[in-house]
């Protein structure tokens, strides 16, 4: 009970977190190794914090991986661009960025479909409007999922040799109005355009 | 590339502009600062965007990096306050935390432990923790790390970071207690 601990105890009580992790040293850790050889308290306390730590250290959050990959990279040629290119070398960088954003597109959507159900479905014989995208290389997966739920939209097929998704609206879904939502995403639709 | 010496190392290349180097660094680290993410944003989108800034922070600033901390506590240290700038941009607060110091309450660490070997409480237990007790459960138990150096990441005294762990397990010992009663 604590009434029956000193203020010392108490303070040893907040060092024991760490003698599990065994990142204490010296006074510390000694102080510390005494007040567990002779506390019942101390040793209940140490198995509660141990088997803490095994819960924690059996969570598996997973990540972004590529997808967020793709991105950093996308970033950082934003940001720190290579020093002026070679003769010849400015079509070889237009076809790496081209692909690149394709990578970081694909990357996102398979992201997405890791973490939860997708708007992107297989290929079929939709019977919605179809418009053609090229998503910005800073859009991110969350905002592409977001303008496609916004427009009633899913991913049939791409990209294309150009980067293009071919879109297919919903049933009823106006299709200038979708289009006009598009164009007015900036940040997240490059081009768009009816098929 | 788990080693302190081989994060200087990647760190310097970094520095001078290799791409691979952080693209490295990236590989080695992206899955910690992910979950370190997710303990305070519950947002797999949210924490894969705090994932690419951090890194972009690193790639930017790995010149400024000093050696003072370690590559990790500076790491998780740009991670932490892009999570805090998050929630500010989100409109959220910190969540509280209780932080003042107090004695722990008449236990019942058989109940608790018994309580604790079923996983699934205590997942619960851990899930039900305010946000600035998971983050520090996380870095102590997770990532094994010092006192001192989650401070370093948290930006808060030392002493604050042991009262929270000890709120942590005291607010576990509770849960688990309470589930072991049904």
């Amino acid at each position: 009970m604590s009434e029956s601990r000193s203020m010392d105890e108490h303070e040893l009580d907040k060092l024991l977190p760490w003698y599990v992790n065994g990142t204490l040293e010296g006074e510390e850790r000694r102080a510390v190794e005494d007040y567990v050889a002779r506390s019942q308290h101390a040793r209940d306390q140490v198995a509660l914090l141990s088997r803490i730590r095994e819960a924690v250290r059996e969570e598996q959050p997973g990540s972004p991986g590529a997808f967020g990959l793709a991105r950093l990279r996308a970033a950082m040629n934003e940001t720190r661009p290579s020093p002026a290119p070679r003769e010849g070398a400015t079509r070889w960088r237009m076809v790496a960025a081209a692909a690149g954003v394709v990578v970081m597109v694909q990357a996102g959507l398979l992201f997405n479909r890791w973490q939860e159900p997708p708007a992107y479905q297989p290929l079929g014989t939709g019977d919605g409007a179809a418009l053609l995208v090229s998503f910005s290389d800073r859009a991110t997966a969350a905002d592409i999922q977001a303008l496609l739920n916004d427009i009633d939209a899913t991913i049939r097929s791409g990209p294309g040799s150009l980067g293009l998704y071919r879109l297919e609206l919903g049933e009823g879904v106006d299709e200038a109005e979708a289009l006009s939502i598009l164009r007015a995403a900036s940040g997240v639709v490059d081009e768009a355009r009816r098929d | 590339m788990s080693s302190s010496e081989s994060d200087a190392e990647l760190l310097s290349l970094i520095a001078s502009g290799d791409q691979d180097a952080m693209t490295r660094f990236y590989q080695a680290h992206e899955s910690r600062v992910y979950a370190f993410a997710l303990k305070r944003l519950n947002d797999p989108h949210a924490c894969a965007d705090i994932v690419v800034e951090t890194m972009m922070a690193v790639w930017n600033g790995a010149a400024a990096f000093k050696g003072d901390a370690k590559v990790t506590t500076w790491l998780f240290g740009i991670a932490h306050r892009k999570v805090v700038d998050m929630h500010r941009r989100r409109g959220r607060h910190d969540a509280e935390a209780l932080d003042f110091d107090v004695a722990d309450d008449a236990e019942d660490h058989v109940a608790a432990l018994a309580a604790a070997e079923d996983g699934e409480h205590l997942r619960r237990c851990l899930e039900g923790l305010p946000e600035a007790h998971r983050e520090i459960v996380h870095l102590a138990f997770f990532e094994d790390m010092a006192y001192p150096d989650i401070a370093i990441i948290v930006d808060c005294p030392e002493g604050t970071v042991k009262t929270r762990v000890f709120h942590a397990k005291k607010k576990l010992r509770q849960c688990l207690e309470r589930l072991m009663r049904g």
